[in-house]
């Protein structure tokens, strides 16, 4: 008896507490939402919002040609309160977490990390594993505007593109929010995203993934081409599958060959010679397939092997080498050498850690690549017309 | 009476130790050692096993449990002075758990929801399973186990299928011999939470056996603290999990189950609240048994009502803000568990040394125990 | 009319019947047909015949049966026609010698053909046997009455229980009567072991009650404590062996059934085996099976007839619609109602669009929709054959469709009660899924106010007052916490017969050897 008046009390004084529920039709989902720094020195954040579809109702939305997401935006002083101020606009709730995009705009990119890179931490609404891009030559706003082929919401198609490509193309790397600001708070190692544009096909905008932003410090410095990127690409100490490389036919110097990569790694050491001078040794491991050949010479031999070996390793050498050329024009350690350093050789780092940046555009650095040919798919021999 | 065995009070043991070390550990291991937290985790054997040595010493030595244990050692007035001490020493660390606990959920999970209900249905919870006695107790910490530990572990194993970096782990082993040693004890300042063995073995059906139940537990904590610590280190860094409030809780909200499912940190915090309560449950029905001991009650359930009242006001107080919640984390806490957790049994154990053998009594004929049921 | 001393002064005035009833019969059979005629007046379905039999002189005997309970060629086969006609050709000295008082006893031992015959003093052993079908003889001039069994009653043939169908293993059911019941059990225990100990309980109705055990395998202890408990019952009537589950139980505030049911003899036997007793009562096809512990529930008999691995996965299968059933309708109202991150994106998306213009809060919709299903379900029980598929109809068309589409509930909430009740349905003991039908309610409660967090805080009550009940000494939640390893082998996995080296453990048991080990050099080829 005693037990059950206890339990009725406990009901009762939760019941008339309370806590706010949110209920579910007050809300909304943003699938993407941006940041951009604008010209009137506010912040201004834009949520790209899915409309409620039932299941079934896919089909007529699309033969009405609507859009199947709404996109708002707003400013304020900081981020959080122009995120905030979107509830002067919007009647529902929007729920962060369910975001897999984030997108910064160009011109906050190139302003300071400090900007937003305490937000993305703090708040826990904001989920950590979602994926960024920057966004050059256009705003959040519009980017997030454009739709993607197939895919309704382009935010989610965004993130697609990127996912498939990395194993498809091979030429960026995606990068998630956790790994962006602990890239930007590790000393001696700098992030890169990749950037998102739209381009224009007939009268139609599309979005397209192009490039590479890199930032130095809290800034963004510069972006690296599509080569460049690929360069970065081999030089990630995980080992990544998946992409293409063209390379010159041995046999026909006008023709090309393309050939398929199965998996690359690269290991990277620092070293530290007498005089003080840092290299860094960056050797790469490659294995690819046989793809796909132009020219009607005999290419599957021992010796045809040989030769697209040494000059895939050439190629993948040639970007690496561009990639960082770059790196150290612009000054940014996304290859993390300064972290390598910290690595071997702790006191070192700890003398030069202030003024790393000085160092680092005269850090030399050797490339050794091997390249392994393995298979050649459905055919073992060259296609010849007869 | 009721025995428990020793697998139960293996689990009570856990239950005291684990969740809220794992929670808490590695970030003060990450602080003191960066990325070679590691290292002192698996350091803290050592000391563990001097500990567990100590207690189980302890207890072959003296013929009563815990509180009057005291008054074997310390005479009657000095112990029941000291068994008053460690009531409110245990009071403070119910309190004082519950309050960081309270305060993870707000932070991190459940923003809208006030504190006093939190509290209240906490404390709700904790007093109906001490009102059914120890019995009861031990065989919840069971199912508590059963479910907590494998997902600890779980939680490890999934966020390591997540994006590592063993890079992370490097410069390995660099670290100054002082932050060692300091988050050496700081890690071995939480298995002090071991000391309810000094009641519990009492009630254990095989006592000879009972240090096995808390050298297991030792083995689980260390890996788990090396586990989580490794795992945090790897996913973010030696920097980055500095900064984070509770590291092993931001790598449970990286985790995601087959690009579906994601974002299931609730779920996990609910099973970590689990684990909780069985920790204050514990040190409340300490802080319970010992002021029955201390003035010869007749039970000690009805105890609770009263001391619900204290913990809640104290854990309320105890908190105004984040801030001051680290500082009391980060230096009194420490220092209560140190020196009643730790010094104080090692001061008993000298003692022991020099107390003559006595053959031990059968235990159902002692006090503390017939009082149980 | 001859009249016994202190008689006399009370003939004008009639002994009360309750003392009557204590008295022993006498040796005068119009006395004692007088007494019963007050005894049984008003009982129509009595049947008194007097009759005689012998020569020179001709003993007077009266025959009393209830009609509609015993067999009636039995008593004219085996009674009367060996005393009337065949007396001279069974025992030609039996002139001689029927003065005697060993008159009583040839007629006992040589002369009636029944198998089963006694003899009794009392009025009272006079109407309890009647009403059991037994026939009584009252010799006049002799006084122990002979009783002959001649039982024979309209019984349900043994059928396949309806509530406890299975795909392998033995379709037989118990039926209303005990006989049969303890006969279906002896057959498949052939040991003398086997106890079947009769009780008589209920003060009108003094029904049969029997308490079978195995003798070195039921802890002694456990026997005792159910006899004990057994004899302490003073109730007047038991009509069904949940009368007595009452008074058997340990805690009888908890809706938490301690107490198996079942129909099937084979299950019965399985746990008896494993040194638990059971008790059936007359006139119920249901055993009742104690001490029993909650993880049990999820054993079917059949798993025990099935290979190993695939039984062990349905135990698997059956825990998990355990939890959904208790919990899924509370965890979709704490998700949507306060963990939407946890919802997947697309998911979460299709919900928002099925939860647009539905006008109640998620948590008034689940309640709806779940006591809606407890009441089809109800009504599903009671239902006339007839009207069955009728209502099944009106019930699946009206919530399933006419409500969704009327905006009154949403789909996913459809889907989520649907779930949990086919899960529910899946735990084989029906009595124990009663109170996981009514928890789910306080769970969607505390899902409801608090969230994840409640549902955590209920459910540590709930396990909390799980593991502290016991049966008949028994921990409720028994092999899991406490935990036991012998025990743990057979309750989420099932355990290979070959691999049961020992039987399951209750307390206090002895005899635990199920099997020598086989020996492993034996059958090496």
């Amino acid at each position: 008896m005693k037990n059950s008046l206890n339990i009725a009390l406990i009901f009762v004084f939760l019941l008339t507490t309370g806590c706010q529920a949110v209920n579910v039709d007050d809300t909304t989902v943003p699938i993407g939402f941006g940041f951009e720094w604008e010209d009137t020195d506010e912040f201004k954040v834009t949520a790209q919002l899915a409309k409620p579809r039932q299941a079934g109702e896919g089909s007529e939305s699309e033969a009405a040609d609507e859009k199947s997401f709404i996109v708002v935006s707003k400013t304020g002083e900081t981020l959080s309160m122009a995120s905030r101020n979107l509830s002067l606009i919007l009647p529902r709730l929007p729920l962060w977490t369910f975001a897999s995009l984030l997108v910064i705009g160009e011109n906050l990119a190139a302003r300071d990390a400090a900007l937003y890179s305490d937000v993305l931490a703090r708040v826990p609404r904001i989920r950590t594993n979602i994926m960024v891009v920057v966004c050059q030559d256009t705003s959040p706003e519009k980017l997030l505007q454009i739709e993607t082929p197939l895919e309704p919401l382009s935010a989610i198609g965004i993130t697609k593109i990127i996912e498939i490509q990395k194993e498809q193309l091979g030429i960026y790397v995606p990068i998630t929010i956790g790994e962006f600001i602990s890239k930007l708070a590790t000393p001696g190692l700098d992030p890169v995203v990749p950037i998102a544009r739209t381009a224009k096909t007939g009268d139609k905008e599309q979005i397209k993934i192009e490039g590479t932003a890199i930032f130095s410090g809290a800034k963004m410095v510069g972006s690296f081409n599509e080569r460049e990127s690929r360069g970065y690409r081999w030089t990630i100490p995980k080992v990544q599958q998946g992409g293409l490389i063209t390379i010159p036919d041995p046999t026909d110097a006008g023709k090309i060959v393309v050939l398929e990569l199965i998996r690359t790694e690269a290991k990277s050491k620092p070293f530290i010679d007498g005089k003080g001078n840092i290299s860094v040794n960056i050797s790469i491991k490659a294995e690819g397939n046989f793809y796909e050949q132009h020219s009607g010479h005999e290419l599957i031999n021992l010796k045809g092997f040989t030769a697209m070996e040494k000059l895939a390793a050439q190629e993948i050498e040639k970007e690496v080498a561009l990639a960082i050329k770059r790196s150290q024009e612009l000054n940014s350690d996304i290859f993390g050498w300064g972290q390598l350093i910290y690595n071997k050789h702790p006191q070192v780092w700890h003398e030069i850690e202030a003024d790393w940046y000085d160092y680092y555009p005269f850090v030399n650095s050797n490339i050794e690549v091997t390249f392994e040919l393995r298979r050649s798919y459905l055919t073992n021999k060259t296609f010849k017309f007869r | 009476m009721y025995r428990i065995s020793n697998f139960q009070i293996f689990c009570i043991l856990m239950i005291l130790v684990g969740p809220i070390a794992y929670l808490e550990v590695p970030k003060r291991l990450a602080v003191l050692t960066f990325n070679s937290g590691w290292l002192a985790a698996l350091l803290t054997i050592i000391p563990g096993i001097l500990i567990i040595m100590m207690f189980n010493y302890i207890i072959r030595k003296s013929q009563n449990p815990f509180p009057l244990l005291l008054e074997e050692y310390l005479g009657k007035i000095g112990g029941k002075l000291l068994a008053g001490i460690y009531v409110i020493v245990f009071l403070f660390i119910v309190s004082f758990t519950l309050s960081v606990f309270v305060n993870f959920i707000i932070t991190n999970v459940l923003p809208d929801i006030p504190v006093s209900v939190l509290i209240g249905s906490f404390l709700f919870l904790s007093y109906f399973i001490i009102k059914n006695g120890l019995e009861n107790l031990a065989r919840l910490s069971e199912l508590i186990v059963f479910i907590g530990l494998p997902f600890s572990f779980g939680i490890v194993f999934l966020a390591a299928s997540q994006t590592l970096d063993v890079k992370n782990l490097l410069p390995l082993a660099r670290v100054s011999i002082n932050h060692l040693g300091l988050a050496v004890f700081s890690a071995s300042a939480v298995l002090g939470r071991l000391f309810p063995i000094l009641t519990i073995a009492y009630f254990s059906n095989y006592r000879p056996k009972v240090a096995n139940a808390a050298y297991w537990v030792l083995g689980f904590y260390i890996i788990l603290i090396f586990s989580a610590t490794v795992v945090t280190t790897l996913v973010y860094g030696s920097v980055a999990s500095t900064l984070l409030t509770f590291p092993v809780f931001s790598v449970l909200r990286l985790i995601k189950i087959g690009e579906f499912l994601s974002n299931l940190d609730i779920f996990f915090i609910g099973i970590w609240i689990a684990g909780i309560i069985g920790t204050l449950t514990f040190f409340w029905f300490m802080a319970c048994f010992t002021t029955q001991q201390i003035f010869n009650l007749k039970g000690y359930s009805f105890l609770a009502a009263p001391t619900s009242l204290i913990i809640a006001v104290v854990s309320l107080l105890i908190s105004p803000n984040i801030v001051v919640l680290n500082i009391i984390n980060e230096t009194l806490v420490v220092l209560v568990y140190f020196f009643f957790l730790i010094m104080i049994p090692i001061i008993l154990f000298i003692l022991a040394l020099f107390k003559p053998d006595q053959p031990i009594k059968s235990s159902s004929d002692s006090k503390g125990s017939s009082a149980i049921m | 009319m001859r009249y016994i001393k202190g008689q006399k002064t009370n003939d004008s005035q009639p002994i009360p019947l309750d003392e009557l009833v204590e008295q022993n019969l006498s040796s005068d059979l119009q006395e004692n047909l007088a007494s019963l005629d007050r005894l049984l007046e008003g009982c129509s379905d009595v049947v008194i015949k007097e009759f005689e039999f012998a020569k020179e002189p001709t003993i007077k005997a009266g025959l009393l049966y209830f009609d509609g309970l015993v067999q009636r060629s039995a008593i004219e086969n085996h009674i009367l026609k060996p005393l009337m006609l065949e007396i001279e050709k069974i025992s030609p000295e039996f002139l001689s010698i029927y003065e005697a008082q060993d008159m009583l006893n040839s007629v006992q031992n040589r002369i009636l053909s029944t198998v089963d015959l006694d003899t009794i003093n009392t009025f009272d052993e006079v109407c309890h046997h009647i009403s059991s079908g037994d026939t009584v003889l009252i010799i006049d001039g002799y006084t122990p009455a002979l009783v002959a069994d001649t039982r024979m009653w309209e019984t349900r043939a043994m059928e396949t229980p309806e509530n406890e169908i299975v795909i392998f293993g033995p379709k037989e059911g118990f039926t209303e009567t005990l006989r049969i019941n303890t006969g279906a059990l002896r057959r498949r225990i052939k040991s003398t072991n086997f106890k079947i100990e009769p009780f008589v309980i209920g003060k009108i109705t003094k029904t049969d009650v029997v308490l079978c055990y195995i003798n070195n395998i039921a802890p002694e202890g456990l026997v005792n404590e159910v006899r004990k408990r057994l004899n302490n019952i003073d109730i007047d009537a038991v009509l069904d062996t949940g009368y007595l589950k009452e008074f058997i139980s340990d805690n009888t505030s908890t809706m938490f059934s301690e107490i198996e049911h079942t129909e099937k003899p084979d299950r019965v036997c399985g746990h008896l085996l494993e040194g638990r007793v059971c008790i059936m009562v007359d006139g119920s096809p249901m055993a009742i099976i104690t001490p029993i512990s909650f993880p049990q529930y999820l054993i079917s008999s059949e798993d025990y007839y099935t290979h190993y691995v695939p039984a062990s996965l349905f135990r698997i299968l059956r825990a998990g619609a355990l939890f959904i059933s208790l919990l899924l309708p509370s965890i979709y109202v704490a998700l949507i109602t306060f963990h939407h991150e946890m919802i997947p994106t697309s998911l979460y998306l299709t919900i928002l669009a099925t939860r647009q213009g539905v006008p109640f809060p998620p948590f008034l919709e689940a309640l709806m929709l779940e006591a809606t299903f407890e009441m089809l379900r109800e009504a599903g029980i009671r239902l006339p054959r007839a009207v069955g598929p009728a209502v099944s109809i009106v019930g699946a068309l009206i919530i399933g469709d006419a409500a969704v589409r009327a905006g009154l509930v949403s789909t996913p909430m459809v889907v989520v009660v649907a779930f949990t009740g086919i899960a529910s349905f899946v735990m084989p003991a029906y009595n124990a899924g009663i109170i996981i039908r009514i928890s789910r309610f306080g769970f969607l409660f505390a899902g409801a106010i608090l969230g994840f967090l409640g549902i955590m805080v209920a459910l540590g009550l709930f396990l909390t007052r799980m593991v502290s009940l016991t049966s008949l000494g028994q921990p409720y939640m028994a092999p899991i916490a406490p935990f036991n390893r012998a025990q743990m082998t057979d309750i989420l996995i099932r355990r290979p017969w070959f691999k049961s080296e020992k039987r399951p453990y209750v307390e206090g048991m002895d005899n635990q050897i199920r099997q020598n080990p086989p020996d492993k050099d034996d059958g090496g080829l």
